[in-house]
């Protein structure tokens, strides 16, 4: 394999991309994944026509599940498998036949550039609209961003079962949807139903898609898009911004003042605590235990308050530039945060102690939604979802950025695989996050928040993940000239938690549905409805979200009188 | 358990605020409506520069000699890069965040700022108050020559300071020649 690897380029230290002939890539892929210890993270296409005349495919992999490839003994390292695509021929083969996580990634690829995995096992569309015009690819740069290509009535999408389902048997095929996942997009979902029994599960996503990486490089400059990062989530926006932010100052050879990276870690802590407690009052709420949904909320007010205390906002903090923050945290502010975190701390573990006692709910979350290591690791899942099954990853430990080298840090982990498993591990996470902040408050370096220089490099890579609450983001940065970029590639860990999905719903029952969705954190909103159909008789019935909803609970009281779930 | 669950929610106090029937304090350094002040604005579009969103526009107008700032608050993201990057601080944030309009014009802020018109009548690329803001700060560098001599291209249209370039390279160069029409 040696003799396809056509040139290696240092990103940073522990961070390299290797270029190899495109017809070594699933080889290359699959051994740095599977005998060296890798995790895919995502695939990044991007169009380099204009710099050195290809198309280029990346698959970034961080070193993960192996100690050997560290940074001094720090941080484990990224090697991200490249390969040039000739504009006369935009195909290569598919790594997902050997790998499938990068399944969703060459399909975006396909989608969005133009470059044809060939050996995909998924025709379909995944992220363009159904009536986006065939030939038409959004990342290229002769693609003006403001061009909308008018609708037209196309066939709609098909969702297919897996090979598992037999035709004419029993199944009845539940549509669910259009649903509110995490990073904001709507999607369909399609239950396979024998009785009460789900057998197989099929989705479609990115409704609406914003082309958010294509709006930050033709329109605005470098130092503009931390604005526009942050919006891309409601929840997770200040990740969002960090990533980018860190991205653009390692490509750039940007210090970062140590002040800055503290304030940065206390600003993702805040946010890690209040998502958590947000799905997991969610999560308590359709197991039809409102009292700690209600309380959850209350004393994640208290943290929402923080926010505004340090950053003048409850959300959208607008904090980050390249180069660091923007505001300080002067000291009657820190005081006023200490204050507040010790009222947190007593407040919430009152509500804890209460919500676990309560064995009814604790039994409605054990033992659904069962996600084994293995798959987990294949599938490339990420946050609470991954280390509810086992696995110890945590951005934080593996790739320590900000101020985490500071902190003592502790990656909570959890073996039960179950909807529980992922609940535990964001309560531990939310009271081990106000032992972070209360010591990143305590330890700050005096100094400036903000590198004196900040000048744009041309032409340069960078790329930064960060343990944002559901997981890793990764973002992934080429500079242009002018202070644009050419390539800006974000990917929210949702986007690698639903492919365990179909995986974690088979043999549950529709009831149980909704609280495996919500275990791995996906936004929700109250449009979503639900249409069921009868394969055998083809009638159907429109279920709401509301309904469907009031199922779970109905179960979970049902479960609850009876003294058996 | 469930006299528990009463106990506790009779002995936690009430949360929600009586909001919008009393109103809602914004803690320090809120970033709110932004607001100019019109006296101190110079009108070098800074701010529509590092806007993110392009709330701030700067259009000219130079048939009428005027340039204009425009702020569309509706596009506002609140991000404050404006109120940063401001040379002179005429940009501020306010604590206001009852935004809510029927009108679009409520929410649009016009800075009309008058173009500098140099000796011969030509309308010039900036206006008179950055004019002003740049011969006060060349009033401060020691040689006077300079000052001099940049003061008197600052104070000529483009078409007239390229002719007037000209003409002084070729002077330099052929000291008989000067003084033609370029």
């Amino acid at each position: 394999m040696g003799d396809s690897l056509r040139g290696v380029e240092a990103l940073a230290p522990g961070k390299a991309v290797f270029y190899v002939d495109r017809e070594a890539l699933p080889k290359a892929v699959s051994y740095v994944l599977s005998e060296l210890g890798g995790r895919l993270a995502t695939v990044v296409g991007s169009d380099e026509r204009s710099l050195h005349g290809h198309y280029v495919v990346y698959y970034p992999i961080a070193m993960d599940f192996t100690d050997e490839f560290r940074v001094d003994g720090g941080s484990k390292c990224w090697a991200v498998i490249a390969s040039l695509i000739p504009p006369e021929d935009p195909s290569f083969p598919s790594v997902t036949p050997e790998s499938p996580a990068a399944n969703w990634g060459e399909r975006e690829v396909r989608d969005l550039l133009g470059l044809k995995p060939v050996g995909h096992p998924d025709p379909r569309r995944l992220v363009l609209p159904d009536d986006w015009p065939d030939g038409l690819y959004p990342l290229r740069e002769d693609m003006d961003y403001s061009y909308r290509p008018p609708p037209k009535a196309c066939p709609t999408y098909t969702f297919q079962p897996s090979r598992r389902v037999v035709e004419g048997s029993s199944i009845v095929e539940l549509p669910v949807g259009p649903i509110h996942p995490a990073s904001d997009e709507p999607g369909q979902f399609r239950l396979y139903v024998d009785g009460e029994e789900v057998v197989d599960f099929d989705y479609r996503l990115f409704h609406v898609h914003r082309g958010v990486e294509k709006l930050g490089v033709s329109r605005m400059t470098y130092n503009q898009i931390p604005f526009l990062a942050e919006r891309i989530c409601g929840i997770c926006g200040y990740s969002h911004s960090c990533c980018y932010c860190q991205a653009v100052e390692e490509a750039f050879g940007i210090e970062v003042p140590e002040r800055a990276e503290f304030i940065r870690s206390v600003m993702l802590e805040i946010e890690r605590i209040h998502s958590h407690l947000l799905i997991v009052g969610l999560g308590l709420h359709l197991a039809a235990f409102d009292w700690g949904f209600m309380q959850l909320f209350r004393v994640r007010e208290r943290i929402m308050d923080l926010a505004e205390v340090l950053t003048g906002n409850r959300k959208t903090y607008g904090m980050n530039v390249v180069g660091g923050v923007r505001r300080d945290f002067t000291k009657d502010r820190i005081a006023k945060a200490f204050k507040v975190l010790k009222e947190f701390r007593r407040d919430y573990l009152e509500v804890l102690n209460i919500i676990l006692s309560n064995r009814s709910v604790l039994d409605r979350l054990e033992s659904i939604g069962i996600l084994e290591p293995g798959v987990a690791r294949d599938l490339g899942v990420l946050g609470p979802t991954a280390r509810g099954s086992g696995l110890a990853i945590d951005v934080r430990a593996d790739h320590p950025y900000a101020a985490y080298k500071h902190l003592p840090l502790e990656v909570i982990v959890e073996d039960g695989c179950d909807v529980l498993a992922r609940h535990a591990v964001r309560l531990k996470e939310a009271l081990h996050s106000v032992e972070l902040i209360e010591h990143a408050l305590d330890s700050m370096p005096g100094g400036p928040v903000l590198a004196e220089r900040v000048e744009p490099v041309p032409h340069v890579r960078g790329l930064s993940s960060i343990e944002a609450p559901r997981g890793e983001t990764f973002h992934f940065i080429l500079s242009g000239r002018y202070s644009r970029l050419i390539r800006w590639k974000v990917r929210a860990p949702t986007y690698n938690n639903w492919a365990a999905m179909p995986h974690m719903c088979r043999g549950y029952t529709v009831a149980d549905i909704p609280l495996i969705l919500t275990s791995i954190d996906p936004c929700y909103s109250c449009t979503e409805r639900a249409l069921v159909v009868d394969v055998r008789s083809g009638a159907r019935r429109l279920l709401s979200w509301r309904e469907l909803t009031a199922l779970s609970r109905r179960a979970s009281k049902a479960g609850r009188a009876s003294g058996v779930v | 358990m469930s006299l528990k669950l009463i106990v506790k929610s009779l002995a936690w106090r009430r949360v929600t605020r009586r909001y919008p029937y009393e109103p809602h304090p914004v803690p320090e350094d809120f970033r709110g409506k932004v607001e100019f002040d019109p006296d101190a604005c110079m009108g070098c579009g800074a701010c529509a520069n590092v806007c993110p969103p392009n709330a701030i526009e700067v259009i000219e107008r130079p048939g009428e000699g005027v340039r204009v700032i425009k702020l569309f608050i509706g596009r506002c993201i609140f991000c404050g890069r404006c109120e940063e990057n401001c040379p002179v601080a005429a940009v501020r944030q306010t604590d206001e965040f009852e935004l809510a309009s029927r009108s679009r014009e409520d929410l649009e802020v016009l800075l009309k700022h008058v173009l500098a018109v140099d000796g011969e009548g030509h309308v010039m690329e900036y206006t008179e108050r950055e004019l002003a803001e740049a011969m006060e700060l060349l009033a401060t560098f020691e040689d006077r020559e300079l000052v001099r001599k940049l003061g008197e291209y600052a104070r000529m249209c483009r078409s007239c300071r390229v002719r007037e370039g000209v003409n002084s390279i070729v002077k330099s160069l052929r000291p008989g020649l000067g003084g033609g029409e370029g």
